[in-house]
């Protein structure tokens, strides 16, 4: 027995002291990791400080996102100058950047720019980014990838040397002026082959994407697609197809304020008429009122935002000190006579001023008429005509057309189209 | 026979011990360098003259962005960086200051319990719940600072709206630093008689946290809010409105309607708790450390309008 212990803890202790060569296995790297992710930074740092004139990229952050123009020169001491055509440049401006490590070298965006600016769109919910992963960094090109992106949306933004003309983005931000428009136009901009409209176009500034509603085989189709602008004009980053014609490339005519691809004779411009039917909204069936949508402005047209701040401004001076808070549209299914409604605050409660009105809808566009009936006092009564005619008394009536629901409830928005001034566009929600 | 078990076994205990063993093992902690001043921004947080937060207090002042500021599940931005120095200008005028004006015990109070670590940012704190963070303190060493690129010394909402304004967040977040070290006054967290825990955001008006003696509806979440919303309310907004709004009692003669004077006399009731757990407050500063708030208070006030007036912080 004794001799089983014995050998027992002899075979142990050999086994033990075999096992603590240091030959069994040979480093694979000659520094450490800590050595190791000094010089992957040292020579990222090298690469992205080399060129004279930085890098360029195109930085989408997301998939439902268009595409940015972005400039970046990097210099040693920590500092980067950023340009974008962003904004016409708002967040042009140096701040500071580091290589950092976590899982992988990462290069920071440290303070404040046009990166950031973009990432806070929605309350921080752009999936956008400022951290990005460096994929590879050679002298002529410098892969990011966005740190926090996962799943199948993850941005990759490629660096490649810029030159000296690049920093010039005053093009890039006429064209981007020219596409987005004054706010005065009609609201109809369509897309038209040959002379022939096939589609409506709608250009959103701030995500740079581009909603195309068309007819395909009798049914209303929308497509949104990001888009690059150009010093020119604009490209499809994803060519879109309508019923065979694909869209690709488009250049801006100042002289006629259209965009024009000559080779597809295509063309995008103004006009005042829709240039497909209009995805109509049920008016006087869906729900019976609806309010002025005073929570989402965007989607009145700037022209009309414009107006009514003049017009209720003016109903206050008229009054001699009294407001307009909220305008509806009642009673609109229910079987009674349907008014329009604006509330005016008092010192003893809201003033509901009312007109009854006759309502017609025929081929997406809705007539009104007053019935005459009103509770509105004289004075008030005066005051209120230039918004009647604004809201109601379109002599040929306003366009119908959905919008969507509004924000995170379940009504639907719906417009109001000025048939015979399509740059008037009032917006609502039902309930 | 078991103990040349317990022989066997420690043997090889003994060698797992010290098997493998070298020299160049990792096991020596390097502490990090000095804060390294590359930036206008770090040479006056960190080296003029004595009088930045660093040299004083020993407050180091985080601007540039570092992912360890916010959970994975939070998205926030950074600080433009022009915008550190005002920012930090802002504290020891508007945060400091008012403490420090008023006495020797005051400097040292400031001294013992400013935190450690301050941290700027841009944005706000937005959670995946669709919540807004204003700002935080953790343990008593670090406070975070929020939504400061909306920076605008004439801005008085951003300076001192009490639901978030970037001075009620500091005094806020500095009064979660006191509690963290001494504890709230005796008695303060009996006076109303319930809070209302995770419900407080859930439909709670300002009325609704009057009427339970609290003077906002996050004060009503426990006795910890409740005491920071009280500091960061009593010396941030106005004297005239605080008391106005919290202290004063309405005359509910003047109402008709039974609901109103429910409503009215309700509310007095909450503004008598809220007026005891304030006497307690100030008494507790007094005793414990030789504080006047009322003092701080005052001198915060007259520092603020005139920061609004003027857009300056004087040198």
């Amino acid at each position: 027995m004794k001799n089983i212990f014995k050998l027992t803890s002899l075979v142990l202790l050999t086994t033990f002291l075999s096992a603590c060569t240091d030959t069994d296995v040979e480093p694979l790297f000659d520094q450490s990791v800590n050595e190791r992710t000094e010089a992957l930074k040292a020579q990222y740092l090298d690469v992205l400080t080399a060129p004279e004139f930085g890098w360029i990229g195109y930085y989408s952050p997301n998939k439902n996102s268009g595409v940015y123009t972005v400039l970046t020169n990097f210099d040693v001491d920590g500092s980067v100058l950023v340009h974008s055509d962003y904004d016409s440049g708002s967040q042009n401006k140096s701040i500071t950047y580091r290589l950092d490590k976590t899982l992988k070298i990462e290069l920071v965006f440290e303070t404040h720019a046009v990166f950031h600016e973009i990432f806070e769109i929605n309350n921080n919910r752009n999936a956008g980014e400022f951290v990005f992963n460096v994929l590879s960094a050679t002298d002529d090109e410098v892969i990011l990838e966005s740190k926090l992106d996962y799943g199948d949306d993850i941005t990759i933004l490629t660096l490649t040397r810029a030159v000296e003309a690049d920093w010039n983005l005053e093009l890039n931000y006429d064209s981007i002026d020219n596409l987005t428009g004054t706010g005065t136009e009609s609201v109809f901009r369509n897309i038209l082959l040959n002379n022939t409209p096939i589609a409506t176009f709608h250009f959103d500034p701030l995500t740079r994407l581009v909603t195309i509603q068309y007819l395909e085989d009798g049914e209303l189709k929308s497509v949104s697609g990001p888009i690059l602008i150009t010093k020119t004009g604009f490209n499809f980053l994803f060519h879109l197809e309508i019923n065979g014609t694909v869209l690709t490339t488009f250049t801006f005519n100042e002289t006629k304020n259209e965009y024009q691809n000559v080779t597809d004779d295509l063309l995008i411009k103004y006009d005042n008429i829709p240039g497909i039917p209009l995805d109509a909204y049920d008016f006087g069936v869906r729900r019976n009122n609806a309010r002025f949508n005073y929570l989402e402005p965007g989607k009145s047209s700037f022209a009309f935002n414009n107006l009514y701040q003049q017009l209720t401004g003016q109903f206050t001076v008229d009054t001699g000190g009294f407001t307009i808070s909220r305008v509806y549209f009642r009673w609109l299914n229910n079987g009674n006579i349907p008014y329009i409604e604006f509330w005016i605050p008092t010192s003893t409660g809201n003033f509901r001023a009312r007109y009854d009105l006759n309502v017609e809808v025929e081929n997406g566009i809705v007539i009104f008429s007053l019935t005459g009936d009103t509770n509105a006092p004289g004075f008030i009564d005066v005051a209120l005509q230039p918004l009647l005619d604004a809201f109601v008394r379109a002599p040929s009536g306003y366009y119908l057309k959905k919008t969507g629901g509004l924000l995170n409830f379940s009504n639907q928005t719906f417009s109001m189209i000025n048939v015979d001034d399509p740059t008037m566009e009032i917006n609502y929600y039902d309930f | 026979m078991e103990s040349k078990i317990r022989s066997i076994i420690l043997s090889m205990l003994l060698l797992l011990f010290f098997q493998c063993a070298t020299e160049d093992s990792n096991s020596q902690y390097v502490p990090p360098s000095t804060t390294e001043i590359t930036h206008a921004n770090d040479q006056y947080l960190y080296d003029s003259n004595g009088v930045s937060l660093f040299e004083r207090y020993g407050t180091a002042t985080r601007w540039r962005w570092n992912d360890n500021f916010i959970s994975p599940t939070q998205r926030a931005t950074p600080i433009d960086a022009d915008f550190v120095i005002p920012v930090a200008k802002l504290v020891d005028y508007l945060w400091v200051g008012p403490y420090a004006s008023t006495g020797s015990n005051a400097v040292n109070f400031i001294k013992e319990l400013f935190p450690a670590e301050l941290v700027f940012i841009g944005s706000y704190i937005f959670n995946d719940d669709g919540t807004v963070v204003l700002g935080y303190a953790e343990g008593g060493a670090r406070v975070t600072l929020l939504n400061l690129n909306s920076f605008d010394f004439q801005d008085r909402n951003w300076l001192a709206n009490p639901g978030g304004g970037v001075l009620a967040t500091v005094h806020h977040e500095f009064s979660h630093i006191v509690h963290q070290n001494y504890g709230i006054p005796a008695g303060f967290n009996t006076i109303s008689d319930s809070y209302l825990g995770n419900n407080w955001s859930n439909g709670v008006s300002r009325d609704d946290a009057i009427k339970l003696g609290m003077v906002r509806n996050y004060g009503t979440l426990n006795e910890y809010e409740d005491f920071c919303e009280i500091i960061s309310h009593f010396l941030v907004v106005d004297q005239a409105t605080f008391e106005q709004d919290f202290i004063n009692l309405q005359d509910c003669s003047t109402y008709a309607d039974p609901d109103d004077i429910i409503n009215c006399d309700e509310l007095n009731k909450g503004r008598l708790l809220i007026k005891q757990k304030v006497d307690l407050v100030v008494e507790y500063f007094n005793n414990n450390f030789n504080i006047d708030l009322l003092e701080v208070r005052d001198v915060l006030q007259s520092r603020l309008n005139n920061l609004v007036d003027t857009g300056v912080i004087p040198e």
